[in-house]
């Protein structure tokens, strides 16, 4: 049996992990939204960042992208570009939150329930710089374990 | 020293595969979105209708037809429900300043404040410069701060009691109407700006 530094499994155990949590979290995050795009529109509206053309499609398209995001590294499939994906979708979030929160906007986040009366504050950006940190730390990973498929 | 270790994580990404990998996933989740969403029983439209707008430039230029003070009337009028005035953005969807953003834009006196509550609550104490304005009685104060109020590009703050409070909205919405294309509101008002000790004006005055 071929073996590496017990130091590198490790890291690997974690990231794999965190691959799994990050997915779990994405299936919870969009869970609240699946069913109601017209509340989640109206969410997305208050960022004031995409064009009113765009923000039904938005509405509709994203939540499902969270779902099979989620999905998709929990399971350890395609994992990678799932993992590009979390990044992204963090990365946006991340900005559009820190722009509103310097704009001094009382907004809502509406990022795992859209009724939550959470307002917009530090906090909530340096949370989800952490997940993208997170999504990076896992789209580094040289591999993943418990992973339906192989690379 | 060992090279690999060396490497940075990011030359260990199969950067090509991860993102053909990223795009698949992207527009098999969109494709099966927009075909849920074409049979599931609370879907939208994608299209965004004409006659229904979701941002405040498209509602300012439909609305831009409203002239004079009947807006207002309307507004003010204290049996007409909320659903009567020409623009109507619930509190969701209007623009909204927290205590910080109110403070550094009283900091910077980039913009200007319209206190929406009674002329009584107005003497006994309001946020410094903010102009009287009175949202249950648009008759009497809008032939009085509406020419002080020329730019109608200028940042509008509307606030009053806070939560418990609708007057902000409802002078909001009527400057809106009025084609005022920059309101806000500060929906914490008085009672968030009087707990941060923040200066205070009382009496008459700005």
């Amino acid at each position: 049996m071929k073996t590496s530094s017990p130091q590198w499994n490790i890291v690997l155990i974690f990231q794999s992990l965190l691959r799994v949590a990050c997915g779990i979290l994405l299936i919870y995050a969009s869970s609240d939204k699946l069913g109601d795009p017209d509340k989640f529109l109206k969410v997305i509206e208050n960022y004031h960042v995409l064009p009113a053309d765009l923000l039904p499609l938005a509405a509709v398209v994203i939540p499902w992208l969270e779902f099979f995001t989620g999905l998709c590294l929990s399971l350890g499939f395609q994992w990678r570009g799932a993992a590009f994906v979390f990044c992204s979708l963090m990365g946006i979030y991340t900005l559009a939150l820190a722009w509103n929160l310097a704009q001094g906007t009382e907004m809502n986040c509406g990022c795992f329930a859209m009724d939550a009366t959470e307002k917009l504050t530090g906090w909530t950006v340096l949370r989800d710089l952490v997940f993208f940190m997170s999504g990076l730390f896992v789209l580094t990973a040289k591999q993943t374990y418990a992973a339906v498929k192989k690379e | 020293m060992n090279s690999k270790r060396s490497a940075s994580p990011a030359s260990s990404i199969p950067w090509k595969k991860s993102l053909l990998e990223a795009w698949n996933l992207f527009v098999f989740a969109a494709f099966f979105a927009v075909l849920f969403n074409t049979f599931y029983s609370d879907g939208i439209p994608l299209k965004v209708e004409q006659t229904k707008s979701y941002h405040l430039q498209d509602l300012l230029k439909k609305n831009q037809t409203s002239s004079g003070y009947a807006g207002w009337k309307t507004v003010s009028s204290k049996s007409a429900s909320v659903s009567a005035t020409p623009t109507n953005l619930a509190l969701d969807q209007m623009p909204r300043l927290s205590l910080l953003g109110a403070k550094s834009r009283f900091d910077q006196k980039s913009s200007i404040f319209l206190d929406a509550r009674s002329p009584e609550e107005y003497a006994e104490g309001h946020i410094p410069g903010a102009l009287e304005f009175y949202a249950d009685d648009f008759e009497k104060f809008a032939p009085l701060v509406l020419p002080q109020l020329k730019d109608k590009n200028q940042e509008l703050i509307a606030y009053c009691h806070g939560s418990s409070c609708e007057l902000s909205l409802h002078l909001a919405n009527a400057l809106i109407d009025q084609g005022y294309t920059n309101v806000k509101v500060f929906f914490g008002g008085w009672p968030e700006w009087k707990k941060a000790n923040y200066p205070i004006n009382k009496g008459d005055q700005p």
